[in-house]
């Protein structure tokens, strides 16, 4: 069952439309819906908000402020974000009352008769801005530093400097922010919610309500995708449904619209990257110095570790002898920045591909070449930040990627092209990708498992892990369907909820499948070892039936008793699975198990920046061709070639899929996916009108992946790697491609991320 | 006259009255059916999770559209399915079996819009007797947005559906041809059956409507209220596109995609740029007159119509008459020639053997808002140019025709350099803004460059 591609577990639902999400579900008596009031600037001071008009529509019920809140304030690092604005204006769109209807078409209606008065200021709105008022959220405590990177870099035969420049992302998942919260009996709440970390959002409900956490249940069916902003940002709007049920004790509904959504909630950190190269005449890099510095916006939200995560991957897959890397998050008046695929390890990454490309423009060779030469390899392994790499792939993974793409002939092809070509300019580049696996912040590293086994040889199984698409159910049924013999049906992961698992961390870091896997097998194991005993046991005659009964506790596994295709085998002897369960019932033995599952070996220290970081990394390539309209800017990606690292994937079909999808998102991200705030810093890029995420077509028109063999990883369930998020990394490789193309020309030193028509027709022509 | 729709929503036939009349269909399906497998996202028809598939009583076919931005009333006389109505007899579709054994679904929140127009790619491929390959999936998948899976396994999952054990989704009801007055609170719609009854109501209607795919987002983005309107979808004599040996005739009605299919031979320039113009959905509701008549500066059909000289035809409560589109278009923003209770029936565009070249500059090249547009039409014999006839998006506060500009490009042999002289002679004439679509000087340049792009595409033949 595991290393096979059993279908999504919700894919029958999925096709027909009988998927439950949070808005699908029925109304119920008596249901309220909540809409959200938003700050009408960016800065300032809330004076005061105006409900009287709000009030007397006849089917408003309500309307809440600040006052209403018991915990003013909410934060998964720092609680420094309210959750309806006090005084102080962080940023345009702030939610800063609640309104309550009646009717689901009054919620937009009765917003408008809000009135909130505010007295203005100016806003800070880009990182020199916050610079230059000392606006800093974070700054690392202590610098990256590996070597003498100030004197190679005064030794160094050749020197650049740069400022890489990247904007955010909307995530754009498809099911906006919602939440329903349902009072039960004797004060508690339940919140069914489209979170990432129902834990938090249990917590920040808490705290909201001022009620203890046993006063409320979060319950996550599935998300309609979260790629990391319903991983802190959810909490707030489940809050905001937990304390309407909570004062009016009726059901109340909260589900955003896609405009609202992009507006209210943060994006990727933009970026903008201080960086100076030393290398030598075959482009070997012989010292860095990087600051990274992020907008973080309003608010702390999760910047903190994303800084550290982008810090992490400046090296991507590059050795870095002598190196000096700091990181700044600065505050500014965008909603707040938080958690997106990658969480700051593209914008690390992205700026050492950058700087290879400005390396091979400057010298005159080809971006792979610098590239081999720079890749972590023989005895230059060693991390920026003491981590030694084990298991090293990027050498074999470089070598068959530029074999199967044909690099080189196409490299000939593309320089005649280039010659010949009036309209046209092609360019095609490298993205790798070496990313951590672990959260940086080590309690995270745990989860757990409740694994039940019914008398009809079926489970039900619940973890922590939150569904989103992104198929981790599938991958703990088929774990949990291996151990027992059971086949995938046979099998069912129930909705995440904080009544069964306790303390979960957030489906994130790419982790959910490795952390919780790991649980439930757990769990599994400790079943599989009374039922092997058991049958151990009855075997050995050691009692006579309806005498007295079996007793045991623990149980022994046995890896000579076999569970398989339904039945129970030890030598030559059988027995069916369901009856050896029928067994240990009548005797009184548990057929349920609840397991903890901790990340071993991991310690990082911050003050000293040694250790080990990450539990191990997954790795990649991707090779991309790009081709540029000389006239207007417009690119075209004409192929992509990618070669990853899973280990031995626990299911290649699910992971296909998430690698295809983490390189599109990535190329969006690089291309076309461009925020527009006017001067009101007002985000008018809110909807997919005006925001454009990678529709079919612009997918390469030749797409390639394939999956690299790996047996040796074995500190990770059944050898497996983590998937989520390495392979958004390889989505730069378009944006390197575009550097590339204008490198013929001898341009491009500018480039910044998004590379859209307009950017490459600026660095092009230079007329703009 | 009826004052109710009749209606099929997944072979159940309905009628829908009162305020269910002036709902989206989505919003009916999700919250007044319990269909909730149909999705909203944007609400503004440019993702595709709302997707169903319609079809009029007397079509044979099941086209798709955006649920989110279609009202009930433009439903009248109409099968609707949708995602909940594909599985026959406790079979799945075709697109559903495929979408499962391609891992075609990650989240699932876009699958059910994903699965309706695959359904579409099906049924018109079986018809068509043509192999799905990933071109054509892609064509057909326009309107889909996916933020999970890259599309990869949707555009296998089309390619491998077993085309020979399609269901009939046909309900094989026959609806009530009647005329229908609907009217709920503040809100009334007339859906007549012939003009001479549309021209009747004229009067009193301010406000004219066929795919309303514009009206709908509106709706959803609260920026309209309600008012007396008139349909002239169920007119069946506006649906049409005729050619004569002089001209083109397109009716009021006719969809976007009935010109991209009809004009192909024609125009086959412009049949192009509706490709990209918008997704599938919605150009099986909008129509040409609609884009037209929405006249706004980035329509991307009016610089074609404007080279093209296209010829609008009016109709009033007193007479009809036939403007020059370039005389129709005033200057300064949506400014029109357009008389109280006169209406659009008609836009004819002659069949002068110009050739077109058309240039549409946008962040994403398919389904997005343009930039910049430039039209030229033209005539070249040996290294001349006979006739050029050029227009402009995009770059003022309506679309430009550049007429007093054009003379000079003609009967002499052409260099780059004059094309950098007419941009010389444009600049001072253009007011782009900068705006989330693009900054003013970028799309200056974009001026420039088009009309050097255009020499050197055709520079061969000069």
């Amino acid at each position: 069952m595991i290393h096979q591609s059993a279908p999504h577990d919700s894919s029958l639902g999925h096709v027909t439309g009988e998927s439950i999400f949070v808005d699908d579900r029925p109304e119920m008596r008596g249901e309220v819906h909540v809409g959200i009031v938003g700050t009408p600037c960016a800065a300032g001071v809330l004076i005061r908000v105006d409900a009287e008009k709000a009030l007397a529509h006849p089917d408003c019920l309500a309307v809440y402020t600040q006052e209403d809140f018991h915990g003013k304030h909410w934060g998964t690092i720092v609680h420094d974000q309210p959750f309806l604005v006090i005084d102080r204006i962080g940023y345009k769109d702030e939610a800063c009352a609640l309104i309550v209807s009646k009717s689901r078409e009054s919620v937009e209606e009765i917003k408008k008769l809000v009135s909130v008065v505010v007295e203005k200021a100016k806003p800070i709105t880009t990182i020199s801005e916050a610079k230059a008022a000392r606006s800093i959220i974070f700054h690392a405590p202590t610098p990256f530093a590996q070597g003498d990177a100030e004197g190679e870099l005064a030794r160094a035969p050749h020197r650049l400097t740069g400022v890489f420049q990247v904007q955010g992302q909307e995530h754009f998942y498809m099911e906006s922010q919602a939440a329903i919260a349902y009072p039960q009996d004797h004060g508690l709440i339940e919140v069914h919610s489209s979170s990432q970390h129902p834990s938090e959002t249990q917590r920040v409900i808490a705290e909201a309500l001022g009620i203890p956490l046993n006063q409320v249940v979060c319950v996550v069916k599935r998300m309609g995708g979260g790629f990391g902003g319903k991983e802190s940002q959810a909490a707030p709007i489940a809050g905001y449904a937990a304390l309407v049920a909570h004062k009016l004790k009726r059901p109340a509904r909260l589900v955003l619209t896609k405009d609202q959504d992009m507006q209210l909630t943060g994006k990727r950190h933009p970026f903008e990257n201080h960086w100076e190269v030393g290398f030598d005449h075959e482009g070997r890099i012989l010292a860095l110095k990087a600051t990274l510095q992020s907008d973080g916006g309003a608010y702390a939200d999760l910047s903190a570790s994303i800084l550290e995560r982008a810090m992490f991957h400046l090296d991507s897959a590059y050795y870095l002898p002598n190196v000096w890397i700091d990181g700044i998050c600065f505050r500014t008046n965008h909603h707040p920045h938080t958690a997106f695929r990658g969480f700051g390890g593209p914008q690390g990454s992205m700026t050492i591909e950058c700087i290879l490309e400005d390396i091979a423009r400057t010298l005159k060779l080809d971006p792979l070449k610098v590239r081999m030469i720079n890749l972590y390899q023989a005895d230059r392994l060693k991390t920026p930040y003491g981590q030694m790499l084990e298991n090293n792939l990027l050498p074999e993974i470089f070598k068959k990627l530029s074999q199967s793409s044909d690099y080189q002939a196409r490299r000939q092809k593309i320089d005649e092209f280039n010659r010949t070509s009036k309209s046209k300019l092609r360019g095609m580049s490298l993205a790798a990708t070496k990313f951590g696996i672990a959260f940086t912040a080590r309690f995270l590293n745990q989860g757990n498992a409740l694994v039940n086994l019914h008398l009809d040889a079926t489970v039900q199984a619940s973890t922590g892990a939150t569904e989103m698409g992104q198929g981790v159910n599938t991958k703990i049924a088929q774990v949990i369907a291996h151990a027992l013999g059971l086949s995938m049906e046979s099998v069912k992961v129930m909705a995440t909820s904080t009544e069964k698992n306790h303390n979960t961390s957030p489906t994130a870091a790419s982790s959910g499948a490795d952390i919780n896997c790991a649980a439930a097998l757990r769990a599994t194991n400790l079943i599989k070892a009374r039922l092997t005993s058991l049958f151990k046991r009855k075997l050995a005659g050691e009692i006579k039936a309806n005498l007295e009964e079996y007793e045991i506790t623990e149980g022994e596994l046995d890896e000579s008793v076999l569970f398989k295709n339904g039945e129970v085998i030890y030598g030559d002897k059988r027995i069916p699975l369901k009856d050896l369960i029928g067994l240990a019932y009548m005797n009184r033995i548990s057929l349920g198990a609840y397991a903890h599952f901790k990340t071993e070996n991991l310690g990082f220290c911050k003050q000293t920046i040694q250790g080990r970081a990450f539990n191990y990394y997954t790795q990649g390539l991707a090779i991309s061709e790009v081709e540029i309209d000389r006239y207007t800017g417009d690119m075209k990606l004409l192929r992509t070639d990618m070669l990853m690292d899973l280990g031995r994937p626990l299911n290649p079909a699910i992971d296909r899929g998430q690698v295809m999808g983490a390189f599109v998102q990535g190329m969006g991200w690089v291309t076309t996916e461009s925020l527009f705030y006017n001067d009101e810093r007002a985000l008018v890029s809110h909807s997919p009108t005006t925001y454009k995420i990678p529709n079919i077509q612009d997918i390469p028109r030749e797409i390639k992946l394939e999956f690299i063999e790996n047996h040796d990883n074995s500190v990770n369930v059944h050898r497996s790697k983590a998937v989520g998020e390495p392979p958004f990394l390889l989505g730069i490789s378009a944006w390197t491609a575009v550097k590339n193309a204008l490198a013929y020309e001898n341009l491009g030193s500018g480039l910044k991320s998004p590379a859209t028509g307009e950017e490459i027709l600026r660095e092009l022509t230079g007329e703009f | 006259m009826r004052n109710f729709i009749d209606v099929s929503i997944n072979g159940v036939r309905q009628k829908i009255q009162g305020i269910d009349a002036f709902r989206t269909l989505s919003d009916f399906l999700r919250y007044e059916q319990g269909a909730t497998g149909t999705k909203v996202v944007c609400a503004e028809g440019d993702c595709g999770a709302c997707t169903v598939l319609t079809k009029s009583g007397t079509e044979e076919n099941f086209k798709s559209i955006n649920s989110c931005i279609a009202f009930m009333w433009q439903l009248d006389g109409q099968e609707v399915v949708t995602v909940e109505g594909l599985k026959k007899n406790d079979e799945l579709h075709p697109a559903q079996l495929a979408m499962i054994q391609c891992q075609g679904t990650q989240c699932g929140y876009c699958t059910p819009g994903f699965i309706c127009s695959m359904a579409q790619l099906a049924q018109d491929s079986k018809n068509e007797n043509v192999v799905i390959d990933s071109k054509r999936a892609k064509n057909y998948l326009t309107g889909n947005l996916c933020r999970c899976t890259g599309y990869d396994s949707i555009i296998e999952a089309s390619t491998k559906m077993d085309l020979t054990s399609l269901p009939d989704l046909n309900s094989a009801i026959v609806f009530d041809s009647a005329s229908v007055e609907l009217e709920f609170d503040r809100q009334k719609i007339y859906l007549p059956q012939t003009l001479s009854e549309a021209r009747t109501y004229l009067r009193e209607v301010p406000k004219i409507v066929s795919g309303a795919t514009d009206l709908g987002v509106l709706h959803n983005k609260g920026r309209w209220s309600p008012q007396v309107m008139m349909s002239l979808k169920n007119i069946p004599e506006l649906a049409h596109i005729t050619r004569s040996a002089t001209h083109i005739t397109i009716g009021a009605t006719a969809t976007l995609e009935q010109c991209s299919r009809e004009l192909e031979s024609d125009f086959p320039e412009f049949s192009r740029l509706l490709r990209i113009f918008a997704s599938p959905q919605i150009k099986n509701s909008a129509t040409l007159v609609g884009n037209m008549m929405n006249a706004s500066p980035i329509a991307d059909s009016i610089p074609f119509l404007k080279s093209a000289d296209a010829r609008i035809h009016l109709l009033s409560p007193t007479g009809e008459r036939v403007v020059d589109i370039n005389e129709f278009f005033l200057e300064g923003y949506k400014k029109m020639d357009l008389k109280p209770q006169e209406i659009v029936t008609h836009i004819s565009l002659p069949l002068n053997g110009l050739s077109f070249k058309l240039y549409k500059v946008s962040k994403r090249k398919d389904l997005d808002i343009s930039a910049v547009t430039l039209a030229i039409g033209f005539e070249k014999k040996g290294d001349q140019l006979l006739r050029f006839q050029l227009s402009l998006g995009g770059v003022a506060a309506s679309v430009l025709r550049l007429k007093t500009l054009e003379s000079q490009m003609l009967n002499r042999a052409l260099a780059e350099k004059d094309f950098i002289h007419l941009f010389n002679e444009i600049d001072p004439l253009i007011t782009p803004q900068s705006d989330v679509r693009g900054s003013s000087d970028y799309r200056r340049l974009l001026v420039r460059n088009l009309l050097l792009k255009f020499f050197h595409e055709v520079e061969g033949a000069l």
